[in-house]
């Protein structure tokens, strides 16, 4: 227990803000290890299946992935509350069958918060403290500690109810953070707040995980949660892990159609025949930089498609004419609805870059993709 | 807009002869509770002498004080296994447990005399074999607290149902464990559900006169009993009036306190304007 840096103290001052907490914690401290863990309930439903995960210590690690695919139940199974049909847990090196959810050290911001109404703030989130025995008068301490580094000690004797929606998730966080476990758990915790208020604490979370260096294990089914926050993130669909890696690994290079058109905008054709590095698309023959074995379809981010006008001169290579359909300006940036032969491609372009970059629609223009920007993928 | 107004015009109208004879006969008793005359037919002038006679009458004081000696400690015994029993119930619901709570009702729609009947012969049956249990306060007591479960259990987990149930994997998630989790989380919530079940037992229990009747002995006589007796041998006696008002009177005072109280509660319970800090 004494390997791990008190809270307050990384909170109070930021002197360990340089010191990664990997080096401070046992090389396993906080390691979450999945192995091939099952759920199957009751009814039938395969909610997580033969899913492997590795999260790293002080790592923050993202489930993403459509309501339903079974991002929760991989939540409850890691803190104890569901058990296994098949397949290991490891958090910290310690194996976690039969051990209830009350002897895990981890701990969980819950997606309804489930703040106890009966305690008022500042009893809410020593509760964990209190439960584990710990004294009054530090309790009190770390509590009023707690409270001021989350900026909710003016709510302390407030009830749940009297609260806003953002100041429970502070509290429930708070209810979380305090006991300093080994590994945080939330579920889609800002999923209830406004747009403007879950940006504001989506950066104070991430501020907050890398102080503490505790490992976060993040559900959201918000794409653009998932890019902003995550370490590394794992694609989910059906209760089967699709793709895991880093976040900008899993963006440029996605593994298969699902990954690509969940993660962000993505313009796919399908390959219809492959001649070394040359494939064959419905929008014409395309170079790619690297072929994969199995290539069943082609991708390429809209932000990759070059734009110019039809006067400058052509690359030799994937270039295409095509005719503007659409254009949503976007602020920063303009969404191009294209059309080349008929099929549609979508290219964003940044309102800021130097030289020509308006467009107008029923303008034709010149079409370039470098072949390193298209992404060969199977199914 | 129309149809509702005239309905409520309806409603207002009609409903009294409903409240008429809901409460016509609660105002008479009180009314012959003061009656001069011993007769109940005919008020001939106001008296309390009715209710002094009855602060002195033994009998009538030794059934009230057996009435909330068996009210109050079947209603306690009655709270406890039937918050345990809502709890249990609750808890294991999804266990495939469902047929428990057909059981919980079960007491519930049956017949109190056939209920009464049952504990009777049960009793009976028990004190030949056994020795114990013979008539009285103890087997009454017993016959009470077995009807008054089902309905503390049935508080109590409307209460349990209506809550996140997502609360009981927070407490648990912040180390409680099954003992903690029923200290710390469930006896707390469910505290208003406890009191309402106590008193709801309570009630039941002071005011049974089948189950109480085919359950007692000769030296367990409550005061519905004592009524029940009274009436039969001598009529209505302007005594008992006095006790029937006097319970009114105690009902009312108790349902108005509920009121208030709960009122004043779900005032201080209502939130106030969600208040931002400014940063
Ligand atoms: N207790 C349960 N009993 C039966 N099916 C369940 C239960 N909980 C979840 N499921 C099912 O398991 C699947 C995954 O659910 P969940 O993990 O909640 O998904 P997510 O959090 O990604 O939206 C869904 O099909 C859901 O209906
Ligand atoms: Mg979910």
């Amino acid at each position: 227990m004494n390997a791990i840096p008190r809270l307050a103290q990384a909170i109070g001052d930021g002197k360990d803000f340089a010191k990664p907490a990997a080096e401070i914690h046992d090389a396993q401290h906080g390691k979450v290890h999945l192995q091939d863990v099952s759920k199957v309930f009751a009814d039938g439903t395969v909610a997580v299946d033969r899913v492997n995960l590795e999260v790293e210590p002080g790592e923050f690690f993202t489930l993403l992935g459509p309501s339903g695919c079974g991002k929760t139940t991989l939540l409850r199974i890691i803190a104890g509350f569901e058990d296994l049909n098949g397949g290991a847990i490891f958090i910290s090196g310690r194996s976690m069958l039969g051990v209830p959810p009350h002897a895990r050290n981890v701990n969980t911001v819950f997606q309804s918060y489930a703040l106890f109404p009966q305690l008022n703030v500042a009893e809410n989130i020593a509760f964990g403290l209190r439960m584990r025995g710990v004294k009054t008068v530090e309790r009190r301490r770390r509590c009023q500690d707690m409270m001021v580094s989350m900026q909710i000690d003016v709510f302390a004797k407030r009830m749940p109810h009297q609260l806003s929606g953002g100041q429970r998730q502070r509290v429930a966080l708070a209810r979380a953070l305090i006991n300093e476990p080994e590994v945080v758990l939330l579920d889609e915790p800002l999923s209830a707040l406004d747009a403007k208020l879950r940006q504001e604490l989506q950066v104070e979370l991430l501020r907050m995980q890398k102080r503490l260096g505790m490992t976060f294990i993040f559900v959201t089914h918000d794409q653009h949660e998932a890019l902003v926050m995550s370490d590394r993130i794992a694609v989910m669909d059906k209760g089967l892990v699709r793709q895991m890696g880093r976040v900008d690994d899993v963006y440029e290079r996605p593994r298969d159609v699902f990954v690509a058109e969940f993660l962000g905008l993505s313009n796919i054709f399908r390959v219809q025949s492959k001649q070394g590095a040359d494939v064959s698309t419905s929008l014409g023959m395309l170079r790619l930089s690297h072929t994969p074995e199995t290539l069943q379809h082609v991708m390429v981010r809209p932000e990759k498609v070059l734009l110019s006008s039809l006067e400058e001169k052509g690359r030799g290579i994937n270039d295409f004419h095509g005719l503007v359909r659409e254009v949503l300006y976007m602020g920063a940036t303009s969404q191009y609805g294209l059309e080349i032969d008929g099929y549609p491609l979508v290219a964003t372009i940044s309102n800021t870059q130097n030289g020509r970059t308006r467009y107008r629609v029923g303008e034709r223009l010149r079409v370039h993709i470098e072949p390193a920007s298209i992404v060969g993928m199977g199914g | 807009m129309n149809f509702s107004r005239s309905l409520r015009t309806y409603l207002a109208l009609h409903s009294w002869p409903v409240f008429l004879f809901l409460y016509a006969p609660l105002a008479i008793i009180v009314l012959f509770s003061f009656n001069r005359s011993p007769v109940s037919v005919q008020f001939t002038g106001f008296s309390t002498a009715w209710y002094t006679s009855l602060f002195h009458n033994q009998d009538i004081l030794a059934a009230l004080g057996r009435s909330l000696e068996l009210g109050i400690g079947s209603a306690s015994l009655g709270t406890v296994l039937g918050t345990l029993l809502g709890y249990g119930v609750y808890r294991y619901r999804a266990a495939g447990l469902a047929w428990l709570g057909l059981l919980v009702y079960l007491p519930i729609i049956m017949p109190s005399i056939v209920f009464g009947i049952s504990e009777m012969i049960f009793f009976t049956y028990v004190h030949q074999f056994t020795g114990f249990l013979s008539a009285g306060l103890l087997t009454m007591g017993v016959a009470h607290v077995t009807f008054q479960i089902p309905y503390v259990a049935l508080v109590v987990y409307s209460r349990l149902v209506g809550l996140d149930r997502h609360l009981f994997d927070a407490a648990q998630d912040l180390y409680a464990n099954p003992w903690k989790i029923f200290f710390h989380l469930v006896l707390p919530v469910t505290r208003p559900a406890v009191v309402a079940g106590f008193l709801l037992a309570f009630t039941l229990s002071f005011d049974d006169f089948v189950i109480s009747f085919f359950t007692s002995g000769p030296d367990s006589m409550t005061l519905p009993l004592y009524i029940y007796g009274a009436v039969a041998k001598k009529g209505v006696s302007p005594e008992i009036n006095a006790v029937a008002s006097l319970m009114i009177g105690m009902v009312l005072v108790a349902a108005i306190t509920n009121l208030l109280v709960s009122r004043s509660k779900e005032q201080a319970q209502r939130p106030s304007r969600p208040w931002l800090r400014s940063h």
